[in-house]
C-alpha cells in the first residue's frame, strides 16, 4: 500500500516535453522524405505543440543553424532561419513591437513569405517604370 | 448558411492587402499569425490563406446598444490581428458609430445603402445589451428603438456576432433588478447563427480571430454558450500559471500575505477560475503582457452568464450562498429538531407507560392476581 | 438562475435546516427514551471508561472472526477512512465548512485525493457488489442500505468527475456535486446513515452497560 507522502505531485513539465523533442524529429523526417517524393509542403505551429522551455531549447539545439538566416520586415520583424537539415526553416514572426505572434517549421525548399510574389513583382513594375519615367 | 458571401464588387482580402499597398509577405504574415491565434493544424492553416486570398471581404454591420464601449476599447488593443489590418482588408466596415467618420443622417443612410447591396451576406456585430419592454424605449439611437435597429439589421444579415458580455448574455443592464428588461441578442435573433463572444470585455484577438475565422471557415464550432470553443473550450483555472499552487494546496489567503507574496492560488480569496471559460490565461492582454490573476487578483468569471448577480467575487467557490442570517436559521433548525425529539421521547415513554399499564391488567400477568 | 447558484444557494440552504432539524430530533428522540431502572450493585463505577472503551474496541475486527471478515472489513476500513480524508481534507471542502464553523485547518495536496477518491469509490463499488452477491447480507439489505449507498457513493463519483471535467461543462458538474451533497445531507440523518452519530451512542450505551455488569467484551 502506498502511503500519502509516497504519491508524487508532479508540477514540472519540462521531461514530458523533452519527450516530445524525438517524436517532432521524427514528423520533420517524415515530412522531408515527402517533400523528396512529391513536394509536398509541411508546416508545424510551435504554439499548438505542448513544448515547454526547456523541450523548445532541446529542439532548437538539436535542428542547429544552416546557411541562411534572414529577416523579412513586414509587419514588424520576421526572422526565417534555414536550420542545420536543409529544407527545414525555423520560421519567427514578430509584430511591430518585438512581441512574438508565432514560430513554425516549414518543411519546403522556400518559404512563401521569402518567395516574390508575381503581384507584387508587377506592381514593383509599374512603380519602377514611372520612376524612370519621371527622371526623364 | 454557414458562412457569410461578399458584398458585391468586394475585392479579396488579399487584393485589399494589395491594394493598400501591403505585400503579399504581409498578407502570409498575417494569415500565419492569426492561424496561430486559432491554433489551427498545419492543413487548416493553409486552407486560411487561400480562402482569404480568393473570398471578398465580407461588409460588417456593428451596432452598439446598451454597452459602455469597453468592448470596443478593447478591440482597438488587439495586436494580432490589429484593428487597422482588420477594417481596412479583412472586412468593409459598413457601420460603427464610434470609429466612422460620418455621423447622423448620412451614417444612417450609409448603413441602409450597404444593406441593400450585401443583404442576406453581411455580418452584423452587436455590442451591448437590447431593452425589451415598451417597444425598447429604453434605448433609442437616431429616432430608432435598439429592439428595432436588431430585428432589422439581424433580417438581413449571414451571421451575427454578439461582443461582450451584455450582448452575448445581457450582463450588467440585466443584472438585477434589471431595471430597463434587458436581454441578449440571442434571446432576439433567433434564425440566424449567432457566435457569442462573451467577457467584459473580450479578449481582443478573440473579437478580431473570431471575425476572420467566420470569414474563412463559416460559423466556427461553439460550446453551450453558443462561444467559440478554440478560445472558450477550457477553463482559466485549467490552464493557469498558479494550478500548481492549487495542486499541492498552497493557497493565498489574504491579498497581502505570504502566499499572496509567492503567487499561489487565489481560490481562497474567492477566484471563479475554475467556473469561468476564457483564454486569458493562455492568450493574456495587451498583447501578452499579463491577465487578472497574474496581476495578483482572482477571476471574477466575466465571461459567464450571470457573473454580475452571483455576488461572490471574494467567497471561494466551494461555499454555500446565503448571505447573511445562516447560523440563525441553524440555530432555530437546532430548536425546532429538539422540541421534534423531545415530543417523540414523551410521545414513546407514554405508548410504553400505555403498554404496561395493559399488561399489567391482563389476568395471566402474575401482578394483576 | 443557473444550476450552480441554486446548488449553493436555497438547494444547500434548505439541505443543512433539514440535516440539524433531523439529527437533533433523532438523537433527542433516542437519548430521551426511557431506560428500565437497574437495581443491581454497580460492579464498576466507571460507566464512561466502558463506554469510551468500547467505542474504540469494536473499530477493531475480533481475532476470531478475522479470516472471513477480512474482505468486508477491509473495504469498510477503506472507503470510511477514504470519505474522512475526502471530505476533510481536500482544501474547497475545509473552506465550505470553515463558511460554515470558522473551524479550520491545513488541507491535503489535490493529487492525494483524487487518489484517496478513486479508492474510496471501488471500495464502495466492492462493498455494493458484496451485497449484492452475498446471500445472507442480500437478504439484510432493505431499500435503506441501497438508498443509503447510493447517497453516499455519488458525491463521490460527482466530485471526482468534476474534477476530471468528465461529463459536461465544470459549473454543472459542480452543481451536481454540491446537489449530490445536499440530498446526502437531507437523507443521513432518516435512514442508516445515521450510523455517523448512533455508532458512538450505541456503543457507548452498550460499553456503559457492559462496565456496570463487569461484563468481559
Amino acid at each position: 500500500m502506498v502511503t500519502l507522502d509516497q504519491i508524487a505531485i508532479v508540477v514540472e513539465e519540462d521531461d514530458a516535453s523533452n519527450r516530445m523533442v524525438p517524436a517532432l524529429l521524427r514528423e520533420l523526417l517524415d515530412a522531408l522524405d515527402g517533400f523528396l517524393r512529391d513536394g509536398t509542403r509541411h508546416c508545424l505551429d510551435l504554439a499548438t505543440l505542448p513544448l515547454g522551455h526547456a523541450g523548445r531549447h532541446a529542439l532548437e539545439e538539436a535542428l542547429g543553424q544552416g546557411e541562411i538566416d534572414a529577416r523579412v520586415s513586414v509587419l514588424g520583424s520576421s526572422r526565417v532561419r534555414e536550420t542545420a537539415f536543409t529544407g527545414i526553416w525555423w520560421l519567427r514572426h514578430e509584430d511591430d513591437n518585438g512581441a512574438l505572434l508565432c514560430e513554425q517549421i516549414e518543411v519546403t525548399d522556400l518559404p512563401e513569405i521569402l518567395r516574390a510574389d508575381r503581384g507584387d513583382i508587377e506592381a514593383a513594375s509599374a512603380r519602377l517604370a514611372a520612376l524612370a519615367a519621371s527622371l526623364n | 448558411m454557414s458562412e457569410p458571401s461578399p458584398a458585391v464588387d468586394e475585392p479579396t482580402v488579399l487584393e485589399s492587402f494589395q491594394q493598400n499597398g501591403f505585400s503579399r509577405r504581409t498578407f502570409l504574415k498575417f494569415c500565419a499569425a492569426t492561424a496561430s491565434l486559432l491554433a489551427l493544424p498545419a492543413a487548416e492553416a493553409a486552407v486560411l490563406a487561400e480562402n482569404l486570398a480568393t473570398k471578398p471581404r465580407p461588409t460588417v454591420i456593428y451596432l452598439s446598444f446598451q454597452e459602455c464601449t469597453g468592448c470596443l476599447e478593447s478591440l482597438t488593443r488587439s495586436f494580432s490581428p490589429t484593428l487597422e489590418h482588420l477594417i481596412f482588408n479583412v472586412v468593409s466596415l459598413a457601420y460603427n458609430d464610434t470609429l466612422q467618420a460620418a455621423a447622423g443622417e448620412s451614417a444612417e443612410a450609409a448603413r441602409e445603402d450597404a444593406m441593400r447591396k450585401a443583404w442576406g451576406k453581411y455580418v452584423l456585430v452587436v455590442d451591448g445589451a437590447i431593452p425589451r419592454p415598451l417597444d425598447g424605449a429604453y434605448c433609442v439611437v437616431g429616432g430608432k428603438s435598439a429592439l428595432a435597429s436588431l430585428q432589422h439589421v439581424a433580417e438581413g444579415a449571414a451571421a451575427v456576432i454578439a461582443v461582450g458580455t451584455c450582448a452575448a448574455f445581457g450582463g450588467l443592464p440585466l443584472a438585477n433588478p434589471n431595471p430597463t428588461g434587458a436581454v441578449a441578442v440571442q434571446d432576439l435573433v433567433r434564425d440566424k447563427p449567432v457566435i457569442n463572444l462573451s467577457g467584459c470585455p473580450p479578449i481582443p484577438e478573440i473579437i478580431t480571430g473570431s471575425v476572420v475565422y467566420l470569414l474563412s471557415f463559416g460559423v466556427p464550432e461553439l460550446d453551450e454558450h453558443r462561444r467559440p470553443k478554440v478560445f472558450f473550450g477550457n477553463t482559466i483555472h485549467d490552464r493557469c500559471y498558479r494550478r500548481p499552487f492549487y495542486d499541492k494546496g498552497l493557497f493565498a489567503t489574504s491579498f497581502d500575505d505570504e502566499g499572496a507574496r509567492n503567487g499561489w492560488c487565489l481560490y481562497e480569496l474567492g477566484c471563479k477560475g475554475p467556473t469561468t471559460y476564457n483564454s486569458c490565461a493562455t492568450m493574456k492582454w495587451n498583447g501578452g503582457t499579463s491577465f487578472p490573476i497574474e496581476s495578483g487578483h482572482g477571476c471574477l468569471g466575466c465571461s459567464e452568464p450571470g457573473f454580475w448577480d452571483r455576488g461572490d467575487f471574494y467567497h471561494p467557490l466551494s461555499t454555500g450562498r446565503w448571505g447573511s442570517g445562516m447560523g440563525e436559521k441553524l440555530a432555530v433548525a437546532a430548536v425546532a429538531g429538539a422540541v421534534l425529539g423531545g415530543a417523540a421521547a414523551v410521545a414513546g415513554r407514554q405508548r410504553q407507560k400505555a403498554r404496561n399499564d395493559a399488561s399489567t391488567q391482563h389476568p395471566d400477568h402474575p401482578e394483576a392476581k | 438562475m443557473d444550476l450552480l447558484t441554486f446548488a449553493r444557494g436555497p438547494a444547500l440552504q434548505w439541505a443543512l435546516v433539514i440535516f440539524v432539524v433531523g439529527t437533533i430530533w433523532r438523537l433527542i428522540g433516542i437519548l430521551l427514551l426511557p431506560r428500565k431502572p437497574d437495581f443491581n450493585e454497580p460492579r464498576s463505577t466507571h460507566p464512561w471508561r466502558g463506554a469510551l472503551g468500547l467505542i474504540v474496541r469494536r473499530t477493531v475486527p475480533k481475532r476470531e472472526f478475522a479470516g472471513p471478515t477480512a474482505f468486508g472489513n477491509t473495504i469498510g476500513y477503506v472507503f470510511h477512512f477514504g470519505l474522512a480524508i475526502v471530505v476533510f481534507g481536500f482544501v474547497p471542502h475545509i473552506l465550505f465548512i470553515r463558511s460554515l464553523t470558522g473551524l479550520h485547518w491545513p488541507g491535503l495536496p489535490s493529487g492525494v485525493i483524487y487518489v484517496v477518491g478513486a479508492l474510496t469509490l471501488a471500495a464502495l463499488v466492492a462493498a455494493l457488489v458484496r451485497r449484492l452477491s452475498h446471500p445472507v447480507l442480500r437478504l439484510l439489505s432493505n431499500a435503506d442500505d441501497y438508498l443509503s449507498w447510493l447517497v453516499t457513493a455519488a458525491p463521490v463519483l460527482t466530485g471526482l468527475m468534476a474534477a476530471a471535467h468528465w461529463g459536461g461543462p465544470y459549473p454543472r458538474l459542480l452543481a451536481i456535486h454540491v446537489l449530490s451533497v445536499c440530498v446526502l445531507l437531507a437523507w443521513l440523518p432518516f435512514g442508516k446513515l445515521m450510523h455517523v452519530f448512533l455508532v458512538f451512542v450505541a456503543r457507548g450505551t452498550t460499553g456503559a452497560l457492559f462496565a456496570r455488569k463487569g461484563a468481559s467484551t
